[in-house]
């Protein structure tokens, strides 16, 4: 009955977070502490992306993320896309690129932790490669077609950013490695966002130095 | 386990680095190498904001209300746009030539402020130290480490490979870092976050009541020094690496049925009065929560 309620109140979350709130929904929000954990981090999510200004991925950014977390069915047309492009409507900055791609791994997680609660923990279980592997390649071409080109003038800079580029890189690959051998490791998983977050915030910066130095 | 005696040496070796710098500068530099000072007349909380791509940059507090900048360039390629807005000073070191090498890009800044000056730092590479200033700071760095002594109000660091020291600083803490070591000595500080994916951590100091201190790294030492009259709650988990824990835990008060945990990786529980709240977190890491000397 509960994981039903739930289920019900995950399908509505997307009008939800357009105001649309029904006593239903609202009574559920106040009886389920999981749902109003989901809620409040991505309540957090549309903030800091709402922080960002006018803000927003290029559009072959947020077209292969978008599109790959649909495919994996963790976004539908009508209801967590209405609200998370509402991040901006241009991106000025590669830096605010690389928060905003950060914000959307971070979305990603969750979602995916949502598909995880109202499926189960087998699907999660299955899905964890796949998600994370997406969004790992997604990272990865961002890296390639944004930074790899990019030589500043500092060569300790330079060699810096690169060492700490990989060292995130295996610290990812040792997450994603615990989080296959252990999928219910809550903690495995933070590390494993946070590692990606890590990841986008040094290219975003590699990336607006690109830019400045131009 | 990480000895408190280098904090005060690495200090004395940053100095002498720096005056080996200057010497160096001295001895190889050609009439290219510049000299540039410039004093502001500030009022009461100005703000400061450094920008300088390679070299040291040394903030000192005064009582004077004035700002004092005392720069050295490497080569006549840099220049420095040195500007007053009302209360606010934009120092920013830049190239002036397309052609210019990596050593010749060097930018050696001394600054003198008062004491509650705002700071804004931005250094990529050599170092940057802060001494006895109690205003707000924003340091962001690359390779360059930082070393605070003496500071107070919200502090925020960010490295990507330099490491952090803060000597005697109180206020709100924040500090990340990809790779760099965090040694954190005598705090007075009510909220510490720390994080550093490879580097070791080192907290001495006090944990205030009602402070929260949250310490986390994947892989490294943490290392936390306790005096038995401190009051913490403590939660400490390292998920594939150890715990060694020397405080007395107890079941928090507050806590009906709670027990304290102990395990290899895991431990939690209250010190004395539980006043101020531990966490630390390592994923591969050793955590160290032992007793101070």
């Amino acid at each position: 009955m509960a994981a039903m309620q739930c289920e019900i109140f995950h399908n509505s979350l997307g009008a939800w977070m357009e105001g649309e709130r029904t006593p239903e929904a609202d009574a559920h929000l106040r009886a389920c502490s999981s749902c109003r954990e989901l809620l409040a981090d991505l309540t957090e999510i549309r903030t800091a992306g709402s922080a960002l200004g006018d803000a927003e991925p290029p559009p072959r950014v947020w077209a292969a993320i978008c599109a790959q977390l649909k495919q994996e069915n963790l976004i539908r047309d009508h209801s967590w896309n209405s609200w998370l492009p509402s991040f901006g409507v241009s991106w000025p900055r590669p830096a605010v690129a690389g928060a905003t791609l950060a914000v959307l791994v971070a979305g990603a997680f969750l979602l995916g932790i949502e598909v995880r609660n109202y499926n189960n923990m087998q699907l999660w279980t299955q899905g964890t490669e796949a998600d994370t592997h997406s969004i790992r390649q997604n990272l990865g071409n961002f890296e390639l077609h944004e930074v790899s080109a990019l030589h500043g003038p500092n060569p300790v800079v330079n060699a810096s950013f690169q060492k700490n580029l990989q060292i995130v890189d295996n610290y990812i690959a040792m997450c994603e490695k615990s989080v296959r051998e252990e999928p219910d490791n809550e903690l495995a998983r933070d590390y494993l966002y946070e590692a990606y977050h890590q990841k986008a915030d040094l290219l975003s910066e590699l990336s607006e130095r690109g830019e400045n130095a131009q | 386990m990480i000895d408190l005696l280098p904090i005060f040496k690495s200090r004395v070796l940053t100095v002498t680095a720096i005056a080996i710098g200057g010497l160096t500068l001295f001895a190889g530099s050609s009439s290219a190498s510049k000299h540039f000072e410039k004093r502001f007349k500030v009022d009461a909380h100005p703000v400061v904001t450094i920008h300088n791509p390679s070299g040291t940059v040394t903030v000192k507090a005064w009582s004077r209300p004035e700002i004092k900048l005392v720069a050295d360039l490497q080569s006549d390629k840099m220049d420095v746009d040195a500007e007053q807005a009302g209360n606010r000073v934009d120092l920013n070191a830049r190239a002036i030539s397309a052609n210019i090498s990596p050593d010749e890009m060097r930018a050696d800044f001394e600054l003198f402020v008062p004491e509650d000056t705002e700071l804004q730092i931005h250094d990529d590479s050599g170092a940057v130290a802060v001494d006895d200033v109690v205003g707000d700071m924003a340091v962001d760095t690359v390779a360059a480490g930082v070393s605070l002594q003496d500071a107070a109000g919200y502090l925020t660091i960010r490295t990507v490979g330099g490491s952090v020291q803060c000597l005697r600083c109180a206020g709100k803490l924040e500090i990340t870092s990809v790779s760099g070591n965090i040694k954190l000595i005598e705090m007075r500080s009510y909220n510490v976050r720390a994080q550093t994916w490879a580097g070791d951590m080192l907290f001495d100091g006090e944990f205030l009541p009602n402070g929260t201190y949250r310490l986390k790294n994947y892989s490294g030492l943490i290392e936390v020094h306790f005096s038995p009259a401190d009051s913490f709650d403590l939660s400490a988990r390292s998920v594939r690496g150890k715990v060694d824990n020397q405080a007395n835990l107890t079941p928090p008060p507050r806590k009906r049925g709670y027990e304290p945990k102990f395990s290899q990786g895991f431990v939690s529980g209250s010190m004395n009065q539980g006043k101020a709240k531990v966490e630390l977190v390592s994923f591969d890491g050793t955590i160290n929560i032992h007793k101070r000397d």
